[in-house]
Order: C-alpha cells, then sequence, then structure tokens
C-alpha cells in the first residue's frame, strides 16, 4: 500500500513540475528561515551552557539605593567573594573578575593595545569550564603577577615560540610591569558571555606595586562576583540568608548606601539581565521571539501555497478520488494518502533547504557575527529538529487539502460538469489574503525600520558629528603630551580645531554623580557630568544659549550645564550660580548650552554638566576638511609617533561611532527587510502558481470570450480582478497591524519619526505591483494566445 | 440480493425540488443480468449509483442482502461495497499514474490481501484477460478497449458478488463493444450478478431483464 501512494506521489511530482516546483522552493525556503532562525536561538538560549558547572555557577548582583537613586548592578565590592565563602558552607567556591579595558603590553618590538583583559582568581579553570591548552588549571593563578593568553593571542606576540615561561610587560599609569606567562588557554566558545584575550591573577590588584588602594572596601564596586554553590538546590535557602549577611558584613562601611544582593544563574546573564554597568555584551530574549515568529510566518505562507495549489489543482486529482473510493478506499486510507505526499514533499523541501542552509551560513557568519554550528552527523538533536520540522510542515500544509478532497463524493466526480476548482474557493482566498496580511505588514514593518534608522543617523542631534576625528589618550605619555600634541596639529591646515574631552557623544562610559543646588532648600540632582576644555562647545558645534565669558581656566571649577538641567534645577537665572559637586567642590555656572544628544537616541536628554579644565585620560577630538581626509589622518599619524613614540596610534571618526550605538537596530532592519523580501517572494509564488491553474482551467472561457470579441486587456482584468481585491482587502488588516507593533518598536526611542500614511500607502503599492506583475505575466499569456488552438481541443 | 423501496431522489435548488428518481421500487435476484434503459436524464446513473452505495437516496430504503444499507455510516458503506462489488464506467477510470498492473493491484490494497496472494491475483487476472504483456504499460499507451478490458479486470478481481456497469461500451467501436459484453456475459453465467445501464439495444440483450426508465418513473 505505501509503495503504492510513494508510486502515485513521486509520479504526480514529476508530471507537474511547475506546482512540485513551486511547492518544493517556497518550503524549502520558509523551511531553511526556519533553521536558521532555530540555529540562532538555540545559540543564544546556549549562552554558558558549555560550564560543566552551569547549574550550580551564580553571579552576585547588587540591587543598591543611593541618594534615592535605585539601581540593579552587577559589579560588586572585591570583598563580597572571599566573605561569602566564609560565611555560606554551600559556597564551594567564588571567582572574581575584574575588567580592564586599554592596556598596553609590550614583548620586544610589539607593542598592541589591549581591551580584553581580566583579573581573575586562581579558582577560575575549576570553576568555569574554559580550556586550557598548556599550564595546570589550579595552579596558573596561584602567584602575582601572571598572565594566560589565548592561542591567538600568544601567536600575536610570541609568533611560533614557546609562549609559557615568557614575561611581557603591562603598562599602567605609565608604570610598566613584568608579568609572566604561566598558560595558553582556548579562545572562548562563542557562546560564552564572559571573553577573553589575557587573563591574570587576581591577587596582582593585592600587590603594593599595583597599588589598588580601594580594594579591601566595601564601597568600592569594580568586580564581577561569581560563586559556585555544593550542589544547586541550595540556591533558594542561601537567596534567603543573603539579607542577614548583608547587615552584618557590608552595613557598617557604607553609609546612605543600602544594598540587597540577589543570585543570578550564569545562563540568564546573556538573555535575561539588563543591569546598569554590566560589563558582560547581553542580548534582548525579545528579538529572538520577533524572528521565531517571523520565521514561523514564512514557513506558514509557504504552507498555504501548498494548501492553495493542492486544492485547486485536484481537477486533475479527483478522478483518481472516484475510482479509489470506487475501490474501497475509505476517507481515512486517502486522507493518509495525501498526507504521505505533502510529506514527501516537505522532505524533498528540507533537503533542498539543507543545501540552502549550508550555503547561507557561512555568509551569516561574517554578516551576524555569531559562529552558528550546523552540523548533521554530530548530534542527534539537529536531524531529530529536521524530522520534526519536515513532518510538522508536511502535516500543517497537507491537512486541509486531504480532508478536504478526501471528501469528495464519487458520484459527483464522475459527473461530466464536475469541477473541483469550485471547491475550497473561498478557503483559498482567505489563506491568500492572510499571505498578504503577513508580506504587507512585514514590508510596512521594514520601511518603518529603515525610516527609524535613517532618522537616528540623521537626525539634528544638537551637535556636529561629521569630520570629527577621535583620537583616545590611552596611555600617561600621550595624556602628558596632549597639549603638546594638539599645538602641532593645529599648523596643518587640514585641522580646523582640537579640543579634548574626557568623553564624547556616543562612548559608552560617562559619568553620573551628585550635584547639590546651594541656598535656602538644597536638593540633590543626578546630572551626567564630563570634563572638557574651552574648545569642545566649538569644536562639536555646539550651541551657547546664555554664558557670561568663561576662561579655560584648569581650575575645574567653571561648569555649563544644559537647557534640561536648567529646568531641572529650576534657577530663574543661573548664570553665577553655585552648585556644590559630588566630592565637594563648589561649582559656578558659566553657560547653559542647547541640548544636545549624548547618548543614543532610545534615550531622553538627560540633565548634563561640562566642567571645564584639563580632563585626564581623555580623547582628542580633531574637527578635520572634509577634503583630503586621508592626508591629514597620515599627518595626525606622523606627529603622534614624532611626540608619543611609545604609544601606539589609534583613531576613530565621531560619526562611525555613533553609528556603533544603532548596531542591534541596524541588524533588526537588515533582518526585516530580508524576511519581507522572502515573504513576498513566496506569496507572489503561490499567487503564479495559482493563476498558472487558472489560465489552465479557463482556457476554453478566455478562448469563446475572445472570438466573441474581448480584448487582451479585458481578458488580464478578468483573470487579475480577484487576486487584486483580496490583495487590497489585505492591506487593510495589515495596516492596522504594523501599526500597531511598530508605534510598540518605536516607543523603545525617545526620540522617533512618525509614521506616515505614505509608508502604508507605499508598502501596499509594492505589494500590489509585484502581485500583478507575477499575476499578468500567465494572464497576458493567456490572452495574446490564438483562440482557435485553445478551442481544438474541445 | 437488491431490494428498493419507494426510492426517491431529488436536489433542492433554492425553492424548488428537482426530482432525478420517483418512487423506484425493484427487486434484484443474484444471477440476474439486469439492463437499466432510458433516454439521457432519465436518472440511469443515479440509479446504479444508489445501487452501487456511491450516492445515498433521499428517501426510502435499501436492502442489500436483507441489511438496511440507507441505515449504515459511511464505514459500514465502504466495507460493503469494497467486499461486494465491482464499478466498470463508460469511461473506464483508470488511474493514469499507475501502470496495468498497479491499477489492478489497488483494489486488493484496500481489501488488505496478503502479498503473495495478491500478486497471484493479479498474475492469474492477467493471464485471463491476455494482458501479461501490457502489465508495465499505462492507460494512455492502450486503446479504448484494452482500457476497458482492464477496467473490467479491475472490477471482478475482489471477486464481487454483483458488477455496476455505467454504459461500458459507450466509447468503443462495435467489435470491441461485442467483446466487453461477451466477458460480461460470460461472468455472469459464472454466477456474478450483474447491473448494467446502457443506450443500446443489441447490449441490453445480453441480460435477462430489461428496466426502463423515464424522468426517473419506472416504466411498467
Amino acid at each position: 500500500m505505501l509503495k503504492n501512494y510513494l508510486k502515485i506521489a513521486i509520479r504526480n511530482l514529476l508530471r507537474n513540475k511547475t506546482f512540485s516546483a513551486i511547492n518544493i522552493l517556497g518550503l524549502a525556503v520558509g523551511i531553511a528561515s526556519c533553521v536558521l532562525i532555530l540555529l540562532y536561538v538555540q545559540n543564544e538560549f546556549s549562552f554558558d551552557s558549555f560550564n560543566k558547572n552551569y547549574k550550580r555557577i551564580f553571579r552576585v548582583g547588587q540591587n543598591q539605593v543611593w541618594y534615592g537613586n535605585k539601581s540593579a548592578s552587577t559589579i560588586t565590592s572585591a570583598r563580597l567573594g572571599p566573605a561569602l565563602k566564609d560565611n555560606f558552607p554551600e559556597i564551594q567556591n567564588y571567582v572574581r573578575v575584574y575588567n580592564v579595558s586599554r592596556f598596553l603590553i609590550k614583548y620586544k618590538d610589539k607593542t598592541y593595545f589591549e581591551d580584553n583583559l581580566k583579573f581573575v582568581d586562581s579558582s577560575f579553570f575549576n570553576v568555569f569550564s574554559f580550556h586550557l591548552l598548556e599550564g595546570n588549571p589550579s595552579l596558573v593563578f596561584s602567584k602575582p603577577y601572571s598572565i594566560v593568553l589565548t592561542k591567538s593571542e600568544a601567536r600575536k606576540y610570541f609568533g611560533n615560540e614557546e609562549a609559557v615561561g615568557k614575561t611581557i610587560i603591562l603598562i599602567r599609569n605609565n608604570k610598566a610591569m613584568n608579568f609572566t606567562v604561566t598558560g595558553v588557554a582556548s579562545k572562548p566558545p562563542s557562546n560564552s558571555s564572559l571573553r577573553f584575550g589575557f587573563l591574570a591573577s587576581f591577587n596582582t590588584l593585592y600587590e603594593s606595586t599595583w597599588n589598588f588602594q580601594d580594594i579591601n572596601d566595601w564601597g568600592q564596586m569594580s568586580f564581577l562576583t561569581f560563586v559556585l554553590l555544593t550542589k544547586d538546590q541550595s540556591f533558594n535557602s542561601l537567596q534567603a540568608r543573603l539579607p542577614g549577611f548583608v547587615n552584618s558584613q557590608m552595613k557598617q562601611d557604607m553609609e546612605n548606601f543600602k544594598v540587597s544582593l540577589f543570585l543570578q544563574p550564569i545562563r540568564d546573564i546573556h538573555l535575561f539581565s539588563h543591569f546598569e554597568f554590566d560589563p558582560l555584551p547581553n542580548a534582548d530574549v525579545k528579538s529572538l521571539y520577533i524572528f521565531s515568529v517571523i520565521a514561523v510566518f514564512l514557513l506558514l505562507i509557504a504552507c498555504i501555497n501548498f494548501m492553495n495549489l493542492s486544492t485547486a489543482r485536484y481537477t486533475k486529482r479527483a478522478k483518481e478520488i472516484g475510482v479509489r473510493k470506487v475501490m474501497g478506499a475509505a476517507r481515512l486510507q486517502l486522507i493518509k494518502q495525501f498526507l504521505g505526499e505533502s510529506i514527501i514533499i516537505s522532505f524533498a523541501a528540507t533537503c533542498l533547504a539543507i543545501m540552502l542552509v549550508e550555503i547561507i551560513l557561512p555568509i551569516t557568519k561574517n554578516f551576524i557575527n555569531v559562529d552558528l554550528k550546523f552540523n548533521l552527523l554530530n548530534s542527534i538533536s539537529i536531524p531529530a529538529a529536521l524530522l520534526a520540522v519536515a513532518i510538522i510542515t508536511g502535516l500543517t500544509a497537507g491537512l486541509y487539502p486531504a480532508v478536504l478532497l478526501a471528501s469528495f463524493n464519487p458520484a459527483s466526480i464522475f459527473k461530466s460538469n464536475f469541477k473541483s476548482s469550485n471547491i475550497g474557493t473561498g478557503a483559498r482566498k482567505g489563506l491568500v489574503l492572510f499571505q498578504f496580511v503577513i508580506t504587507i505588514a512585514l514590508i510596512v514593518c521594514a520601511v518603518i525600520i529603515r525610516k527609524q534608522l535613517d532618522y537616528v543617523q540623521h537626525a539634528n542631534l544638537g551637535f556636529n558629528k561629521n569630520n570629527v576625528v577621535v583620537i583616545p589618550l590611552n596611555t600617561q605619555e600621550a595624556a602628558n603630551n596632549a597639549e603638546v600634541y594638539q599645538t602641532e596639529i593645529r599648523r596643518n591646515p587640514g585641522v580646523i580645531l582640537t579640543t579634548d574631552a574626557s568623553d564624547y557623544p556616543g562612548s559608552s562610559n560617562f559619568s553620573r554623580s551628585t550635584f547639590e543646588t546651594t541656598g535656602a532648600n538644597t536638593r540633590t540632582i543626578w546630572m551626567n557630568s564630563l570634563y572638557v576644555d574651552s574648545t569642545y562647545i566649538k569644536t562639536l558645534g555646539i550651541k551657547i544659549i546664555k554664558e557670561k565669558g568663561y576662561t579655560a581656566s584648569a581650575s575645574g571649577n567653571e561648569i555649563l550645564i544644559n537647557e534640561t538641567a536648567e529646568k531641572e534645577i529650576g534657577f530663574a537665572e543661573p548664570i553665577g550660580k553655585e552648585l556644590t559637586g559630588g566630592n565637594g567642590d563648589k561649582l559656578t555656572i558659566v553657560g547653559v548650552f542647547k541640548d544636545f544628544n549624548f547618548q543614543s537616541l532610545r534615550e531622553k536628554i538627560a540633565p548634563q554638566v561640562l566642567r571645564l579644565g584639563t580632563p585626564s585620560y581623555g580623547n582628542i577630538l580633531c574637527r578635520v576638511k572634509p577634503e583630503n581626509y586621508s592626508s591629514t589622518i597620515s599627518f595626525l599619524n606622523k606627529k603622534w609617533k614624532e611626540i608619543n613614540p611609545e604609544t601606539p596610534f589609534e583613531y576613530s571618526f565621531l560619526d562611525q561611532d555613533w553609528n556603533k550605538l544603532y548596531v542591534h537596530e541596524m541588524k533588526f532592519g537588515i533582518i526585516a527587510n530580508i524576511f519581507s523580501c522572502l515573504a513576498i517572494a513566496i506569496a507572489c509564488l503561490g499567487l503564479f502558481g495559482l493563476v498558472t491553474f487558472s489560465v489552465e482551467e479557463r482556457t476554453k472561457e478566455i478562448g469563446i470570450r475572445k472570438v466573441l470579441g474581448a480584448s487582451v486587456g479585458g481578458v488580464v482584468k478578468l483573470l487579475s480582478k480577484d487576486f487584486v481585491k483580496v490583495v487590497l482587502l489585505a492591506n487593510l488588516i495589515a495596516w492596522p497591524t504594523a501599526y500597531y507593533f511598530m508605534t510598540k518598536w518605536l516607543n523603545s526611542f525617545a526620540y522617533k519619526t512618525g509614521i506616515s500614511i505614505w509608508i502604508f500607502l507605499m508598502a501596499g503599492a509594492i505589494a500590489l505591483f509585484v502581485a500583478l506583475a507575477t499575476v499578468s505575466f500567465q494572464a497576458i499569456k493567456a490572452a495574446t494566445a490564438n483562440p482557435v488552438k485553445s478551442l481544438r481541443y474541445e | 440480493m437488491i431490494k428498493l423501496h419507494n426510492i426517491e431522489k431529488y436536489y433542492n435548488n433554492k425553492i424548488i425540488k428537482t426530482f432525478v428518481l420517483r418512487n423506484i421500487n425493484m427487486e434484484i435476484a443474484e444471477g440476474e443480468f439486469v439492463s437499466i434503459m432510458g433516454p439521457s436524464g432519465a436518472g440511469k446513473t443515479t440509479l446504479l449509483n444508489i445501487i452501487g452505495m456511491l450516492d445515498s437516496a433521499s428517501e426510502g430504503e435499501y436492502y442489500f442482502y436483507d441489511e438496511p444499507v440507507h441505515k449504515m455510516n459511511e464505514k459500514k458503506l465502504s466495507q460493503l461495497h469494497k467486499s461486494y462489488i465491482g464499478f466498470v464506467f463508460q469511461q473506464y477510470h483508470l488511474i493514469d499514474e499507475l501502470t496495468v498492473y498497479e491499477n489492478l493491484e489497488t483494489p486488493l490494497l484496500y481489501q488488505k490481501v496478503k502479498t503473495n496472494d495478491r500478486k497471484g491475483r493479479v498474475a492469474e487476472t492477467l493471464d485471463k484477460f491476455n494482458m501479461v504483456a501490457k502489465k508495465d504499460l499505462f492507460p494512455n499507451q492502450l486503446s479504448g478497449g484494452q482500457q476497458q478490458l482492464v477496467a473490467i479486470a479491475r472490477a471482478i478481481i475482489a471477486q464481487p458478488k454483483l458488477i455496476l456497469a455505467d454504459e461500458p461500451t459507450g466509447n468503443l467501436h462495435s467489435d470491441q463493444g461485442k467483446e466487453i459484453m461477451e466477458i460480461l456475459k460470460a461472468l455472469n453465467k459464472q454466477g456474478t450478478t450483474i447491473v448494467q445501464v446502457t443506450h443500446s439495444e443489441t447490449n441490453a440483450e445480453y441480460g435477462n431483464r430489461i428496466i426502463h426508465l423515464k424522468d426517473g418513473w419506472i416504466e411498467k
């Protein structure tokens, strides 16, 4: 029986090549998208699960209130880890991780800035399951000034030489320190939230040469603390006893600072934590859900093609159904037969999809920067998932046609006027409608995302981000020579203005601190503050509203505030008024400047203070002429090498740094674009099939109409009318749906583009145009055919 | 074998009832060869379909071997007709995607006949109809007469008690038609009950009883 079904199915597939191709191709694209998204989602959810002990590893976080300012943070005091271990027997071990950015590392003539250095406790390789290629996991960090490199970093510095035992130099605050390489680790897996290139022993920080004064202070919070529990069940009881621990251990050291501790499972770090100062980059689980839903929708659109084409073209199968029923086939047997056929198709599609995934995966690897693995033979889970996808797709696509077709009454099938194309016409239209609702909604979303990205990239930010070169002053040497360097480069005609600033718009770090108003009603206000020199305002093109001639005094006691701060403080006439800074400095307001966006447009402009003075360890911002800036850059590089021979020259462009704030949105936008293109392609593939079929069915009618004098236009209209109506109706449903979701998405931005009616009209027009083009391709062919030919066969 | 009692068949078209069969009362005994004749639209095919359980009557009672067909559910009906009834159509209605061999095999598959038994019966039937050489051909590679031969072979392969033939020679030229009628007659001789619908007086003569239908009524 099965053999009989298989034969019929395969012979049918081969006989109806167009339909088979449309079905298999559409399903394959849908399945491939699903597989890719599934791989991505699976990878995101697998973060940190490579740790053998992942169920027992927790990160300790803090909920804190400071001067009424509530926040949740993941960085803790260095004292926390040891104190926890001493107080709770169920804590088997702890690891502290201290993240340092911008380190100069030197070996012989090789000097590089390194961003990914972490100081970790000696228990690091015992608690986490990172792989150590050389060295003893328990001993590599036992001595101060020990360092472990990843293999690629070791190759960078030592080439093919043996790394272990070598001495490299780390330069911090102009002080060079020798570190001994004690091990080589393999690169952390791509699904690790802890990334590193260099790991140094934590006990180095206690050395007097290091001079880390606050390491024993409960109030100095700079460290990630991980704990390994003896068994994962102890989590809840431990969590319950933490407040007592805080009261007895931490309280005496900190006034005005209320802290409560919480434990976060290590696997939640990547997707479920959005804390302040989280040094580990994490993702948003919401976008994973959105991608999954869209991928499923794509597959659904492809399934609908299958349903529609199957039910539409069953005049041809009707006879077979009738004969089989006459020969005693029960309805259930026929349903099984048709389901079998759709599962065969979906298996064929799955095979094609596997090829597509193999082709696309290396491309996406570059593009979303994730190392996704698609290994069919290595684990059972991928083949099993594919099998499940194939069967579910087959069932989804096949069930409706199977049930519908098996219900045909053989007596009516054998009547001469039987036309199966009339069966399920309504449902077919409904399904096409559904396809186009999704397609149009996706187009609208893609256009709005595009428009918002355009908006954030070109919005008037209140400063001029173009043609500004950012040169970080990474070392003491560079900081000391900043003035000299600036004087030198200003001589170049390509350089318009330069300034020295602790931070610049778009840079991720800035400091927030408290400011107190002086006078009768003192109030404490949180404001973003940065140290800048007096040309900062001019270099960035920020507008001054009020000022009282400020000087470039280096005292650091003169401040400029933005309009938002002015409103917040509420002084009628702010110029000349005094504020008290967090460390007790008396600061005078010498000017008010127009608001500008210091952070991404997701955030509302916050009250901001510019403190005039010379910042330490900042950046030089350099406004250059747009004409031949490459020669300007090489000039900047040349001068740098003369003045700072010990420090490598690095630079970036302010506008590019600014755009990096929207990497996530851009990725989202590109994926939305791809998906909406795929959706419209698959939906039109289906339309093409339906029209081909309807032309076939109506050959005689078209012939007669032409004989009676119908024009080509008239025939095309006849054939496309129904589809056009469906697409138009789809717009009416898709628009409000897309509007709803996009308003929600835009709400994550404080500054957003408007959603105008044109976007909807345009999306509708695109869908209509593409649908019409698809339909008319066949319709025109039918309409221009010679009626004599089409009627001859009657 | 077959008892029809006050069978009516009508379609409701909005307000008007269109009658196809009116007050049909008839009996067919085992071993009979009955021809149903009548002009186009008299309801011959509908009557045949009702007897073959492909269609149901709007009113009236139908007993097959004294079992009330009009009260049966679909499963029972399908069970009954696949074990007792074979069909032959004017348009042959072979499955185009299957070879002669596979077409013959299909009814046996639905009756869940064991593989060896099935192969034996198909071979035997092919032999009986002199079609062994053509067993791997597809229907469109055969002439009309050959196709109808396959259709008859398919109808009898499950050894039905009753064969219903709807103008079995309608699409064939006279020589081929004669051959088919001879086969039906031979089958009848071996004990198979046959009911055929036909336009042709000559073909009707092969039977031992003729029922005339006109506008849905049996002409007495």
